[in-house]
């Protein structure tokens, strides 16, 4: 049930959707899996949308270096943990959202307890071996995805519904290689708001959703094309010989 | 016998280019001609995907330099 002040405080969205789409918006549970470019910028939306329970994980302490994108992150907070940063921003920003926070490397022993029963994950993180665990955790546990990756002024972005959508490794077979990469602020600002805006349209069940579709983002032009992407039947975690099918 | 690639770069430094290859040429040999690790891309003809070890064939090919950061 909201109160006065939520009502208020979600007024001008309740015309989009209703008091019966913020409630669900508030009875919604979301893992964020990083709190770094992409995680800052999709945690305060989705708290300022009033996602009610928002669980974000990450291993790191804020640098000078995350200080040009990580928005959440401000000068006082350098050698703090990350998580600790942002879950003192996000209850400040909205008291009538719950954000917890783990400060913890995400790996095969913890994810599944990480994500819990969420109702959807998003794909802050800032490599691939995470996404793809994430991406395994998503179809074994049948959570939506929300992927998001930047780089420089590029940028990239897709929703997958496990069992439904090309998932993340049907897309991206092998990882990438590592590195020390260029990136501008406002880059993971428009991927994180592409995620989010899929996360509120799959909490609330409108639109079309990003799936079997790469979004793919050129700054540079201010260009958005679209990859079409299906399920791959090789794919070793969707595909029809995956063990995670038997 | 030959044919002849169209190649869009995007989101990448590398400029746009015609490119002639042996048929039976296979996307991963055009990636190797043109320097391009093959884990750093996607490949896209017709805005499909294509795997990597398919004979190329005339025309377009757009290859996706991936993100990967967060």
């Amino acid at each position: 049930m909201l109160d006065k002040d939520e009502l208020e405080r979600y007024s001008r969205q309740i015309m989009l959707f209703g008091e019966d789409g913020q409630e669900r918006l508030k009875d919604a549970c979301v893992f964020i899996a990083g709190a770094g470019g992409l995680g800052c910028p999709v945690a305060l939306y989705l708290a300022v949308a009033g996602v009610g329970h928002l669980r974000i994980a990450d291993k790191d302490t804020v640098e000078k270096t995350n200080l040009n994108r990580q928005v959440l992150h401000w000068e006082n907070d350098i050698g703090r943990e990350k998580v600790l940063s942002v879950g003192d921003k996000l209850r400040e920003i909205n008291p009538h959202i719950e954000a917890e926070t783990f400060h913890i490397t995400i790996d095969e022993s913890n994810v599944r307890e990480l994500v819990g029963d969420a109702d959807l994950i998003i794909d802050a993180m800032d490599n691939y071996p995470v996404r793809y665990l994430l991406n395994q955790i998503a179809y074994e546990k049948g959570i939506p995805l929300i992927h998001g990756a930047i780089r420089g002024f590029d940028g990239q972005a897709m929703t997958i519904i496990p069992g439904k959508s090309a998932c993340f490794n049907c897309v991206f077979p092998s990882p990438t290689p590592t590195e020390v990469f260029p990136v501008l602020g406002v880059t993971p600002g428009i991927i994180a708001m592409i995620q989010v805006n899929e996360a509120i349209k799959y909490l609330l069940k409108k639109g079309d959703l990003l799936t079997d579709r790469l979004l793919i983002w050129n700054g540079l032009s201010s260009e958005m094309e679209y990859m079409k992407v299906s399920r791959r039947p090789d794919c070793k975690i969707c595909g029809t010989g995956s063990k995670l099918q038997e | 016998m030959t044919i002849t690639l169209d190649i869009e770069l995007i989101n990448s430094d590398l400029s746009n280019q015609k490119l002639t290859v042996p048929i039976d040429t296979t996307y991963e040999n055009v990636l190797d001609i043109l320097g391009i690790n093959q884990e750093t891309v996607l490949l896209l003809k017709d805005k499909k995907a294509v795997p990597i070890d398919g004979i190329a064939v005339p025309g377009n090919l757009t290859i996706m330099c991936i993100a990967s950061q967060g």
